[in-house]
Formats: structure tokens, C-alpha cells, sequence
């Protein structure tokens, strides 16, 4: 039982964190029909944007705050230069997104080198917490208490702000809300610099976890894509039902097969496929 | 009711032979003079340049599948890796394992590619545009893990080394040979894959890529079309992906990854999609420009990725497409 519990709060953690960029990716899809291949980059950024702040200033909740800005705003960038100039070219849109990567990475090895940066956990966080006689970091505690927040804030953004109701409603249906006289261009780049600050404060969180480094784009970007399928794109509560499915999943299986965490979620995930193709709470689409 | 379906041939005969030859005349030369090269006085015996020359007969093949993907049946695949590492992956283990050779290891490829295509593109189908990009990443993805947990067969994310072309092509010493094996198999893969989609399969799967619904409804089964697109552009990797085996002599599990998928994808880019040239012309450009920017800069492919998104944003149609607007405006043609 202790080790169930254990593994569970462990599958928790990396849950979240792929949450934080999943429901990213799944707004701005839902919202907007653009998949973006670079989201990774953006959780990336903001392990690098949060040490820099760190580093600048010996203050956590700024390394965090400071991340999630770098997120926000290169995700509006994004937005404004690179993606609404190709609203009317869906497939070139997403070629671009998976260009962005290269331009991405690149810049972070341009600016940072290749070698991996320790990010040093902050003093109030450091030890850990015994849970059924087994010893779990309190810095894993705060990942899944911010994930947990940071969850709650936006379903809350998102079902009691006009802003939110506008942007559900844009999920739903975007032409009648355009009909209705909102300019939803205007939401999008709004949209976009959401997830974007969601992915970054994913990748802030996770920078004393992981450390920084220019693979984090890559390896995160796969499992946050099997979390949006699974759970359904365009769904923001699937998102997390599906992040803690997944991060359960690659927890126990890694715990007791370790090769095969990947696999099986892999695997997990081409069963939705084929089963239920629109994900567990996703509508189907086109 | 029967619906005619399209025929290329319907073009007045005399007119049909004209334009034939003006359509072959440009491919014509080029692999001319490349078939000289080796023979020039100066540039032929610069080993250099015939290994970089070597290297871009294999990504221009790598590229020319992916064309048949994204090109031709309007398919977005972000995982075709999976092919090209399939097979560098399989020529190399036939060596090491089965002593097995290239000429074998050509002809073992296609079948063992094609099987995988069938069984990746009947489960990947069944989803489309975004999600197909997606879900086609991630069975990459898979296979790249494989090839770096089995790391006793496959030497993990070492790689590992094995001949796999025959010796008398083998080495420095005999690059001109190695010159003319690629060169000779990307050539007969360009003209085959140009007979193929400009047979009635290849029209299908441009009316595939124009309208979708629309060739449904003329009766076309667009699902086997496609899976018949993935299943060809699959096979045709794999063979790039053996060829690319013979050159190196090497591989790490990096070539089943998304960074060998990107550099395809700018290579198709920016030669231009659509047309079996514009990818092999990207190709060529992509290499050439990478190894003079990568004596300036450590960071060429910062450089590269910008002028990708640029081409993204305001030349769809890529250096290709340019090529072809600009020779449509040019006078005397007009008429044509």
C-alpha cells in the first residue's frame, strides 16, 4: 500500500508538469485549430528564463513569475509573427510551428551552450518528507501543489471571466462568436500567450527537478502530445484527467519496467486512437 | 453511372511529344553533367566535393518521399524518420548479424518498409491533418526508443559501425565508385517515382490532396489511395535510408528522430513542394549552404530555420515554385 501511495504522488508530479503543457496545447488547438510543434520549446524557455531570474535575484517566486512572463510573451510573439500571417493556410501553419523548433533550440544552445545548467533547489524547499517509510522530496509537494493551483486558477479564468466565456465559447464555436461581434483575432494571440505561460511556468517549476538543458523541448513535447490525444484536443479537463493517467502510468510501469514507460503510454495512446479517436472528452472533430 | 476518370495521355499526340521532352530536358541535363563530374580535371578529383555530392544524392531521395507525402497527397507526416532509420537500421543489422550485403539489403528494405507502412498507416489513418503530423511523431518516436533500450543489438545510443557497401566502393580510395552507386540509384528512384505519380495513381493522389471529399465522391476509395502514398513513400525512404547506410557506414538512433524528420522537411520546403525536383534542388541547397555557413558560424542551423519559416510565410511554393513563375512570366512563353 505505501507503495502504492508513493508511486502515485511520484506519477503526480510528472502529471502535472505535462499538464501544465498539455492544456496549453489543447486550448490553443480547441481555440484556434493549431497544433503547435514548438510548445515544447516554450516549456524549455522557461526552465532558462527562471534561472536567469533566479540567478539575477536569489527570489524563487520571481525565477516562477519571471519564467511564466518569458512564456507569455514569446508565445504572443509567436502568434503575431510567425502564425496569423497563415490563418488561411492551416498545413502551412503547422510546418511552420515545427521549423520554430529548430529556430528555438538553436537559439537556446546560441545563447546558453549545449551543456545541461543546475538549477539549485531553494532553501525553504530542500529535504523531504517521509511517506509510508519512504522518503519523498517536499520539492515534489510543491510541483503538485502549483500544478494544482495553477489548474484551478484557470478553469476558474476560464468558466467565471467574460474573457473565458469567450474563449470556451470560441472553442464551441468560433464563426458564432465572431457573428456575435467579438473580434476573436484579438483572443487568439491572448490564447496564445496563455499557454504559452502555462508551458514556461511548467518548465520554471520543473528547473530545480531537471535542471536546464537544451533536450527538455524534445522530451517533453512527446508525452505532452500522448496527454492532448488521450485526454482530447480541445478539452482542458481532459488534459488533466489524461496528465495524471499517463504520469500513474509511466510512474508504475517505470517503477517496475523501466524501458517500457514510454512504450506502454505510447501504446495507450494508439488504443485511444483506434477506440475513440476524438480522446476521452474530446468532440469530435472534422 | 460510370464516371470517366482522368487520363494523362489526353493531349494532342504532337503537342503530348513536345512537351515531354521540354519537361525532360531540364532533369536531363543536370544528371548529364553529374554523370561527368567525377571526369572533370579539377573538381573531379576533389574528394570533397564528391562526399558532399554522395551525401545530397542521399537526402535528395530522403526527400523526394517525403514530396509523395506532403506534396502529392497533401499528407503531413512528422515521424517519415521512422523509414529513412528503418532502413539504415536494417542494412546495417543484415550486415552485422546475417553478413548479409547491399545489393540484398536493397532488396530486403522495400519489403520489410512496406509491411511497416501498411501496419503504421492503416493505425495513423485513422486520424488526419494535425493529428496524423501527431500521431506519426510518436510512432517515430517509439522506434527510435527501441533502437536506443536495445542497446546490445543496436549499440544504443553509441550507434555503431558495420560496412555495409561493397568493397569496391568502400573508403576514401573509392569515392568516385561510391559517387556513381548513389548517383545511378537516386536517378532510377527519380524516375521511377516520376512514371509512378504521373500514372492515374499519382493523379488520384493530387485529387486527394485537392479536394478530398470531392474525389470520395467520384469514387475514388481515398483511404487506400492514401495508405498506397504512405506504403510508396515509405519504401522509397527505407531504400534512401539504406543508401544513406552505405555512405556512412554508421549509425546512431538520432536518424529515426524528429531532427532527421526537420531536416527533410526543410529540404522539401525550400526547394519547394509538389514537384519531385523542388525537394531534390532543396536538398542540394540545404547541404552546400550548411557546410559553407558551418565554417562561419557553429549555429548554421539557426540560420537555416529562419529561412525556413521566411519561405514558409511568403514563398509556399519554395525556390521551385520561384523558378516556375518566373519562367512563366518570362516573354515567348507566354503563349505556351
Amino acid at each position: 500500500m505505501g507503495l502504492v501511495a508513493w508511486l502515485s504522488l511520484q506519477g503526480l508530479t510528472v502529471g502535472l508538469l505535462w499538464f501544465l503543457i498539455a492544456s496549453g496545447l489543447s486550448l490553443i488547438f480547441g481555440l484556434m485549430n493549431v497544433l503547435n510543434f514548438a510548445h515544447g520549446a516554450l516549456y524549455m524557455l522557461g526552465t532558462y528564463g527562471a534561472l536567469m531570474v533566479y540567478l539575477a535575484t536569489g527570489s524563487f517566486i520571481l525565477a516562477l513569475i519571471g519564467g511564466a512572463l518569458l512564456g507569455a510573451v514569446l508565445g504572443a510573439l509567436m502568434e503575431m509573427v510567425a502564425i496569423r500571417p497563415l490563418y488561411g493556410r492551416p498545413l502551412f501553419q503547422v510546418l511552420m510551428t515545427l521549423g520554430l523548433i529548430l529556430v528555438f533550440d538553436e537559439a537556446v544552445e546560441a545563447i546558453w551552450g549545449p551543456y545541461p545548467i543546475p538549477f539549485a533547489v531553494p532553501a525553504a524547499l530542500q529535504g523531504t518528507l517521509t511517506v509510508f517509510d519512504r522518503p519523498f522530496p517536499i520539492y515534489r509537494i510543491f510541483i503538485i501543489v502549483v500544478g494544482l493551483l495553477v489548474w484551478a486558477g484557470v478553469q476558474l479564468f476560464l468558466s467565471r471571466t467574460r474573457l473565458g466565456v469567450i474563449v470556451r465559447a470560441g472553442v464551441e464555436n468560433r464563426e458564432m462568436v465572431q457573428a456575435l461581434g467579438i473580434n476573436i483575432r484579438q483572443v487568439f494571440t491572448g490564447v496564445f500567450a496563455l499557454g504559452g505561460a502555462l508551458a514556461a511556468l511548467g518548465g520554471a517549476v520543473a528547473g530545480p527537478f531537471e535542471g536546464a538543458h537544451p533536450a527538455l523541448a524534445a522530451e517533453n513535447l512527446l508525452p505532452a502530445f500522448i496527454v492532448v490525444v488521450i485526454g482530447g484536443l480541445g478539452s482542458y479537463t481532459g488534459s488533466l484527467l489524461a496528465a495524471m493517467l499517463v504520469g500513474l502510468v509511466q510512474a508504475f510501469v517505470g517503477y517496475y519496467m523501466p524501458e517500457l514507460a514510454l512504450a506502454v503510454n505510447i501504446a495507450l495512446m494508439a488504443t485511444v486512437l483506434l477506440l475513440k479517436p476524438e480522446g476521452l472528452l474530446g468532440e469530435r472533430r472534422g | 453511372m460510370v464516371l470517366e476518370k482522368p487520363r494523362p495521355g489526353d493531349v494532342p499526340e504532337a503537342a503530348g511529344r513536345l512537351r515531354t521532352f521540354r519537361q525532360a530536358a531540364g532533369p536531363g541535363a543536370v544528371i548529364a553533367l553529374l554523370g561527368l563530374l567525377p571526369f572533370l580535371p579539377v573538381l573531379g578529383q576533389n574528394r570533397y566535393l564528391l562526399s558532399l555530392l554522395i551525401g545530397t544524392f542521399v537526402f535528395a531521395v530522403f526527400a523526394m518521399s517525403f514530396d509523395v507525402l506532403l506534396g502529392y497527397t497533401g499528407i503531413i507526416s512528422f515521424g517519415h524518420a521512422l523509414f529513412f532509420g528503418t532502413g539504415t537500421y536494417t542494412a546495417m543489422l543484415l550486415a552485422k548479424y546475417f553478413a548479409i550485403g547491399f545489393w540484398t539489403a536493397l532488396a530486403v528494405t522495400p519489403i520489410l518498409a512496406a509491411a511497416l507502412a501498411l501496419v503504421i498507416g492503416s493505425l495513423s489513418l485513422r486520424v488526419r491533418g494535425v493529428y496524423f503530423a501527431m500521431v506519426s511523431m510518436a510512432f517515430a518516436e517509439f522506434v527510435r526508443l527501441l533502437a536506443e533500450k536495445f542497446s546490445k543489438i543496436t549499440g544504443g545510443s553509441d550507434g555503431m559501425s558495420m560496412q555495409v557497401v561493397p568493397d569496391w566502393a568502400y573508403g576514401p580510395r573509392h569515392r568516385v565508385e561510391l559517387y556513381f552507386l548513389t548517383l545511378g540509384l537516386a536517378v532510377l528512384i527519380y524516375l521511377v517515382l516520376r512514371r509512378v505519380l504521373r500514372s492515374p495513381f499519382g493523379r488520384v493522389l493530387v485529387a486527394i490532396r485537392e479536394n478530398e471529399q470531392r474525389a470520395a465522391a467520384v469514387g475514388y476509395n481515398v483511404f487506400a489511395f492514401k495508405l498506397g502514398s504512405i506504403v510508396l513513400s515509405g519504401v522509397v525512404a527505407a531504400l534512401a535510408g539504406v543508401m544513406y547506410a552505405a555512405t556512412e557506414n554508421f549509425v546512431v538512433p538520432s536518424v529515426l528522430g524528429t531532427e532527421t524528420t526537420i531536416s527533410v522537411l526543410l529540404m522539401s520546403i525550400i526547394g519547394g513542394v509538389g514537384t519531385l525536383g523542388g525537394p531534390a534542388l532543396g536538398a542540394v541547397i540545404v547541404r552546400l549552404t550548411g557546410t559553407v555557413l558551418s565554417s562561419y558560424t557553429e549555429r548554421w542551423r539557426l540560420v537555416l530555420g529562419l529561412l525556413y519559416a521566411l519561405i514558409v510565410l511568403f514563398l509556399p511554393g519554395g525556390l521551385a515554385g520561384l523558378a516556375r513563375t518566373w519562367r512563366r512570366k518570362a516573354p515567348g512563353r507566354a503563349a505556351s
